[in-house]
């Protein structure tokens, strides 16, 4: 074996700034790069017409908005519990259906337990397909299909919310410890087996943290279902702009924020206890 | 008991993707109720040699008999699946369910003698159970039953590695590296309780070891694996420091196959 060299420190500094021809053309790359990211900002705000002084000139109508609806009508607030309840409905039942169909997708969707590349490939194809279109659209297709109310955002939520569950449960089973799932094969289980011991138990807590995550986006999406008539809050919402009623939007606006803050408490509750 | 090979390797090579040959032409006998250590540096090519006596490597080439039936080829209607039943396996890092109790680490063991839709929800006949208890007894680890698996000791983890091995009710345990990671004493308890099944049951025991003095203190007959080859095949009463240096060999840092058994490969399978 060859003598290993050993480290030397340069005896000054002024040896180090000495700049070589490679770290030159490694600052040019960066300074390159610095630029290309700031034009692309650049030309991304005159393409979204951003602009302070609108902003500013804005203010005025914002306020007269603001105070028309002040103060709000809580007469309706009674009225508002159904549909308060319907929109949390919707997501009880949207997330649900998501976990149903996420979970032979995600198993699908994982490198390690995918039985077949083809079936890998097509559960990655559906997932992407099913994320890359949000609930919103999803409900204008299922308010087309099945008619206007709540059951169309359920189908809405469950669709776009199986695309992002499938995509975490595939990555949290692509990281689990392969040595116990050689074991269990070892033992002569079944593949299925194999899936309820070995990897079920070591993804359970992730599992259930993304369902419950999910839960709480769900019921933020479900308040702006109603937008395009499939049920929920969201209708009330849309129709007292619709008729200028904007006290009764300021109420509206408070259940949903006292709706959404309540659910996202107990959540986050609950998922404290399984991590 | 049988007299005769339990398993018979021949002509085995592995060649993994990117070039590793990790198997040349191994070819090797082993007879029921043996005590064998395979000693070798690591990346010799110990752990894809067990791997292919229970089909968990598929060889490139060349053939792994179990009882005369070769592994994995479904011949005579016996399943990869049956013939890895009465193989268990223990390994250097326990792969236990760390999340499970220890009873139902053990009980991993049966899945292969259970139904598929109630062994998947965890229901276990009370006979396998109370199998799982006494295996666990005889690890000497009972008491453990009901704790978190991750909540034991590496010696007891290892130990419930062995009574997992043992409740498949086997006739062979191939052990990866059992006592790697393990202190000194551990290790001498695991490789205690090793050559008590051996010798109690009949069960035949193939481990490798990379600690020569273990393996010359219990090992009765020791196969040295070097670059993927045989090199060494002998009684180890008759082993001499000229054998080790030849498995070891020139102290020369080779290009070693990193140890990961192939797992891609498996993971595929």
């Amino acid at each position: 074996m060859s003598e290993l060299k050993r480290p030397v420190l340069p005896p000054t500094d002024r040896d180090g700034r000495r700049q070589s021809g490679l770290e030159k053309l490694l600052y040019l790359q960066r300074a390159l790069i610095i630029g290309f990211v700031l034009a692309v900002y650049l030309w991304s705000a005159r393409g979204t017409n951003l602009s302070l002084p609108e902003l500013i000139e804005g203010f005025p109508h914002m306020a007269d908005f603001f105070s028309r609806m002040l103060p709000p009508n809580l007469a309706i607030l009674k009225d508002l519990v159904r549909p308060t309840v319907e929109t949390v409905q919707i997501a009880l039942w949207g997330t649900s259906l998501a976990v149903l169909l996420a979970i032979p997708l995600g198993l699908l969707a994982a490198r390690n337990i995918a039985p077949h590349p083809t079936l890998y490939a097509t559960a990655r194809f559906i997932l992407n397909a099913l994320r890359s279109i949000s609930e919103m659209v999803f409900a204008l297709i299922f308010v087309t299909a099945v008619g206007l109310g709540p059951f169309p955002g359920v189908l809405a939520l469950a669709f776009h919310s199986a695309g992002m569950l499938g995509k975490f449960y595939a990555e949290a089973i692509e990281n689990i410890d392969p040595g116990v799932v050689e074991a269990l094969e070892a033992t002569g289980a079944h593949k299925l087996q194999v899936i309820a011991f070995g990897v079920v138990p070591q993804v359970l807590p992730e599992f259930i943290a993304y369902n419950l995550y999910r839960l709480e986006h769900n019921v933020r999406q479900a308040t702006v279902l109603g937008l395009v008539g499939a049920g929920g809050i969201g209708f009330e919402l849309i129709t007292s702009m619709r008729l200028f009623k904007y006290p009764d939007t300021a109420a509206i606006l408070m259940m949903i924020l006292a709706t959404v803050t309540l659910v996202d408490y107990l959540s986050s509750r609950l998922r404290a206890r399984v991590i | 008991m049988k007299i005769g090979a339990v398993i018979k390797i021949s002509g085995l090579n592995k060649d993994f993707p990117g070039g590793v040959r990790a198997l040349r032409g191994v070819s090797l006998e082993v007879r029921a109720g043996e005590f064998l250590l395979m000693l070798g540096s690591s990346g010799a090519g110990k752990s894809t040699l067990l791997r292919c006596i229970n089909g968990l490597v598929a060889p490139t080439s060349g053939r792994v008999e179990l009882n005369g039936v070769p592994v994995g080829a479904g011949v005579k209607n016996i399943s990869l699946r049956e013939q890895r039943k009465s193989v268990g396996m223990i390994f250097q890092q326990f792969n236990l369910v760390r999340r499970l109790r220890v009873l139902d680490n053990v009980l991993c063991g049966r899945l292969y003698y259970n139904p598929l839709l109630s062994s998947c929800f965890n229901i276990f006949p009370q006979r396998d159970v109370q199998f799982a208890l006494s295996c666990l007894e005889r690890v000497g680890l009972r008491e453990k039953a009901y704790q978190r698996a991750d909540t034991l000791s590496g010696g007891q983890q290892q130990r419930v590695g062995i009574a997992r091995a043992l409740v498949q009710q086997p006739q062979v345990i191939l052990a990866d590296e059992p006592v790697a990671s393990l202190d000194p004493k551990s290790a001498r308890t695991v490789m205690d309780i090793l050559r008590e099944i051996n010798q109690q049951d009949g069960i035949t025991v193939i481990a490798s070891l990379h600690d020569v003095d273990l393996a010359l203190e219990y090992a009765r007959r020791v196969v040295g694996v070097r670059e993927g080859a045989v090199v060494v095949d002998k009684a180890a009463v008759k082993l001499t420091p000229k054998d080790i240096e030849n498995i070891y060999g020139g102290a020369k840092e080779q290009e070693v196959y990193d140890g990961t058994y192939g797992r891609l490969e498996y993971v595929r399978a």
